[in-house]
């Protein structure tokens, strides 16, 4: 079959690719899979942190007046229990699918920009670190993810605590920026041949409406966090009144950013049940183009909602109700998705595996989490309801229904292709079923508990109120959950070295990382694919041409560090672009970063003004070896 | 299809990647500049008097000057841009060069006239001079960077060659400067507003 042409491009496509195996390569490396497998295991780690926070607050919780936690400490485990999973679980796990998947899905053989993508990644390690560094000195982000002033100016949080989050955010806001930055113009511009802006898989689609928000909401949080460090460093004024401040401001500031962010981390969720729908399905997606329009709609209108979180604040009725119309109007979009996906399981002939149950879990919870959600958006209903366990309900089907189930199944969907090996059945099953039952059985109490008037962020209540049933059920749900996911660990775990052979393609998928073999090589495609369809591993034919045109050593690229560029609507063929190959920067400059925001915390001027100028030495560096050199 | 295809050589040259992130950055930091821009106006329409008593109004003159000197700085900023893709490094320096000289010119006297405010009542007397200070110094802190940016590009197309990765690199630099011109605009309009 193969030729001896076909047999010289492979073997000189490896020799420019591979990477020596070591402690050099470790810290040096850009390939966009190993990156992204470093951003799964680690943001599963905080997941991990995350989840032993919350069983702690579900134990003090599960019966009233318990002492097990006492009100300092839950603050601190409520406030990073929220900050870990938003911003250090959840998106950055996205960003790991993303990072693996999208140069895959397009058929590129890396990221536009490989090094900036080790920089996001040696970032977010880095501002990871730096914030639970916070615990060991005793004084972690204690008031809440959103960080509410005036409670989080220094005359009522006078210790280390805020100024860890508000540091800490804006470090980790550059690895995102930068992130983003690299999804957008790989999605925009390294597609493969022929894949139009109407063949785009639609997980890329949601990694490109998640990075638009990214590069236009994150702006406002970090001026937030400005603001409020230079008001407790440097006793500037922007939310203290008696300076002429506005303690609302930062709520619309944090909310500009935050009410997108519900979209940065929902929309490539929702991008996994997009491509797993139609794998398990068996058939090609409904209303394709529509569901591609609903994820930039929802990326968009998403930035005109954020004031539904203030309307306990006493702005105006006319904005009350623009903002109340724009969160309602928010409804068509998803709604438009859940058919999307209805349609095409019921058009379709199901094959019930575990990624594909974890997808069928998302829809029964993300349906009960938005009806909740249209309920808030009634300004009467959610001044009632506001700061009670109907919120906390509310948000974790959406947030843990909307994102975590997806994320799971991406797990499930995505573990073959970069191992190389399934996961095992039985025990993913098993896992689902303690993972969904767990879950509602934490969650939907809360509704209950809510409505009876429990109020959020109370480190316990009163056996009097008849609230300790409720409160039970749902801390038995919460350890249910964590063996669901425990048996999950396992699974992977076990079957990362034991597990069965997976083969190229195990599901029968239709996108392209299934085209090239699990693992794939460092190189990714040996001759890159053409594309003439939205489901291009479906088209036979033209995955054959792939292999013929390896023979004839055509769009092999075997020249260096090559990708092609291609035109951002139609996916024609522009130049060949040339990327660097291992670099040291990426983590020095991540470390010169990490020097200033440690020096800056410690409130040493001097050593965070040599941070600055290594930072810049760090750029310098950076751009001294010019890829190709 | 595939007869196309096996010759793949560039068709039509495409805006190198480098320009496309250039651009994505600008996004960002236009919002972020706007961000603090409407929290100027946010706290403005809040307060009865602004600036606030005992807080002399800000200068509009000097601020006017250096921005116009800023301003024209773009031209070489483009003249850099231009000469660097025809392959003219000799042009590209000095484009390079006019440009820092200009906007070091708007650095020191932007600082200058910050320096003066500051002894006059300081950032922290009032959410009014903080809000002056946040925005004029982010400014400031924009166009310093470019300055050390543009240098290096300097001293690298004087003593190397100019190799695609340098004229990329200043391209999308030039589309960075114009953007922190045109932010200059806003952030002069913005801070002066108060005498106008």
């Amino acid at each position: 079959m193969s030729t001896a042409v076909g047999r010289e491009e492979l073997h000189r496509l490896e020799s420019i690719w591979a990477e020596k195996p070591g402690l050099r390569t470790f810290l040096t490396t850009v390939d966009h899979k190993k990156i992204g497998t470093r951003y799964l295991v680690t943001s599963f780690a905080f997941f991990v942190a995350a989840g032993l926070e919350a069983l702690s607050m579900r134990t003090q919780l599960a019966v009233p007046d318990a002492g097990a936690i006492g009100p300092k400490a839950y603050d601190e485990l409520f406030s990073m229990h929220g900050t870990t999973m938003i911003f250090l679980f959840v998106t950055p796990m996205l960003n790991g699918f993303g990072n693996y998947m999208v140069p895959l899905q397009i058929g590129a053989r890396d990221m536009a920009f490989p090094r900036m993508n080790a920089l996001s990644y040696w970032i977010y390690l880095a501002s990871g670190i730096f914030l639970y560094s916070s615990f060991l000195l005793g004084s972690a982000p204690n008031d809440g993810w959103f960080n509410y002033t005036p409670l989080a100016e220094k005359a009522f949080t006078p210790g280390l605590n805020i100024d860890f989050y508000n540091l800490g955010l804006l470090f980790l806001t550059v690895s995102s920026t930068v992130g983003a930055t690299n999804f957008l113009v790989t999605i925009f511009k390294l597609r493969a041949p022929g894949m139009s802006l109407n063949r785009i898989p639609l997980f890329c689609w949601a990694m490109a409406a998640q990075s638009f928000s990214l590069i236009f909401a994150l702006p406002a949080l970090s001026v937030a966090n400005i603001f409020l460090e230079l008001e407790r460093r440097f006793d500037f004024h922007f939310f203290d009144r008696a300076h002429g401040g506005d303690a609302l401001l930062w709520q619309h500031l944090f909310w500009i950013f935050g009410h997108p962010d519900v979209y940065i981390i929902f929309l490539p969720a929702v991008g996994i049940v997009s491509t797993v729908v139609p794998v398990f399905a068996r058939r090609s997606m409904i209303a394709h183009d529509w569901l591609a329009l609903a994820t930039m709609a929802t990326a968009f209108i998403g930035f005109g909602v954020w004031v539904h979180h203030m309307f306990a604040t006493g702005l105006s009725n006319v904005t009350y109700a623009f903002y109340s119309a724009a969160s309602m109007v928010i409804v068509i979009p998803s709604g438009v998705q859940i058919f999307g996906w209805l349609a095409t399981v019921l058009k379709g002939r199901p094959v019930i595996r575990s990624p594909f149950l974890y997808i069928l879990g998302f829809i029964v919870t993300f349906v009960i989490g938005g009806v909740t959600g249209v309920m808030f958006a009634a300004i009467p209903f959610d001044q009632q309801i506001t700061d009670s366990y109907f919120v906390v309900a509310h948000f974790h089907y959406v947030l843990f229904g909307g994102a975590v189930f997806p994320i799971f199944a991406g797990i499930h969907y995505w573990f073959p292709k970069i191992t190389g090996r399934m996961l095992d059945e039985r025990l993913a099953t098993w896992s689902f079923w303690l993972f969904f039952v767990g879950f509602n059985l934490t969650f939907f109490p809360m509704h209950i508990l809510g409505l009876l008037g429990e109020p959020r962020r109370v480190y316990t209540y009163h056996p009097g109120f008849g609230w300790g049933l409720w409160n039970l059920l749902s801390t038995i749900g919460s350890f249910t959950l964590a063996v669901g996911i425990l048996g999950t660990v396992v699974n992977v775990i076990w079957s990362r070295s034991s597990g069965a052979a997976a083969g190229d393609d195990p599901w029968g998928a239709n996108t392209l990382e299934w085209a090239t073999s699990s693992p794939p090589p460092e190189y990714n495609f040996p001759s890159i694919p053409v594309v003439h369809s939205v489901d291009p591993n479906w088209d036979v034919d033209d995955r054959r041409d792939d292999a013929r045109r390896l023979e004839h050593a055509e769009l092999t690229l075997s020249g260096g560090h090559e990708t092609i560029g291609t035109d951002w609507l139609d996916a024609d063929i522009e130049e060949i672009h040339e990327g660097p190959s291992e670099s040291p920067w990426p983590l020095l400059l991540a470390l010169t970063l990490s020097w200033f925001f440690v020096a800056f915390l410690a409130g040493h001027w001097v050593l965070a003004g040599i941070g600055v100028g290594l930072i810049a030495v760090a750029v310098g560096g950076w751009h001294l070896k010019e890829p190709g050199e | 299809m595939s007869e196309q295809l096996a010759v793949p050589v560039a068709l039509q040259r495409g805006r190198p990647l480098g320009y496309w992130g250039m651009l994505m950055l600008i996004a960002t930091e236009a919002v972020l500049f706007g961000a603090i821009i409407a929290s100027y106006f946010y706290i403005r329409f809040r307060t009865p008097h602004w600036p606030p008593p005992g807080v002399p109004e800000p200068k509009v003159l000097h601020p006017l000057l250096l921005t116009v000197v800023l301003i024209v700085s773009s031209l070489p900023a483009g003249i850099a841009s231009w000469a660097a893709r025809r392959q003219l490094p000799g042009r590209a320096a000095w484009g390079l060069f006019g440009t820092i000289a200009l906007a070091a010119i708007y650095a020191a006297g932007t600082l200058v006239v910050m320096v003066h405010a500051w002894h006059k009542v300081g950032a922290q007397h009032d959410a009014y001079d903080s809000l002056f200070f946040t925005l004029q110094g982010a400014h400031v802190a924009h166009v310093a960077a470019g300055i050390l940016i543009n240098l290096y590009l300097l001293v690298k197309i004087s003593r190397g060659r100019l190799t695609q990765y340098r004229i990329n690199g200043i391209w999308a630099m030039s589309l960075y400067w114009h953007f922190v011109n045109v932010l200059a605009v806003f952030v002069l309009l913005t801070t002066i507003s108060p005498s106008l």
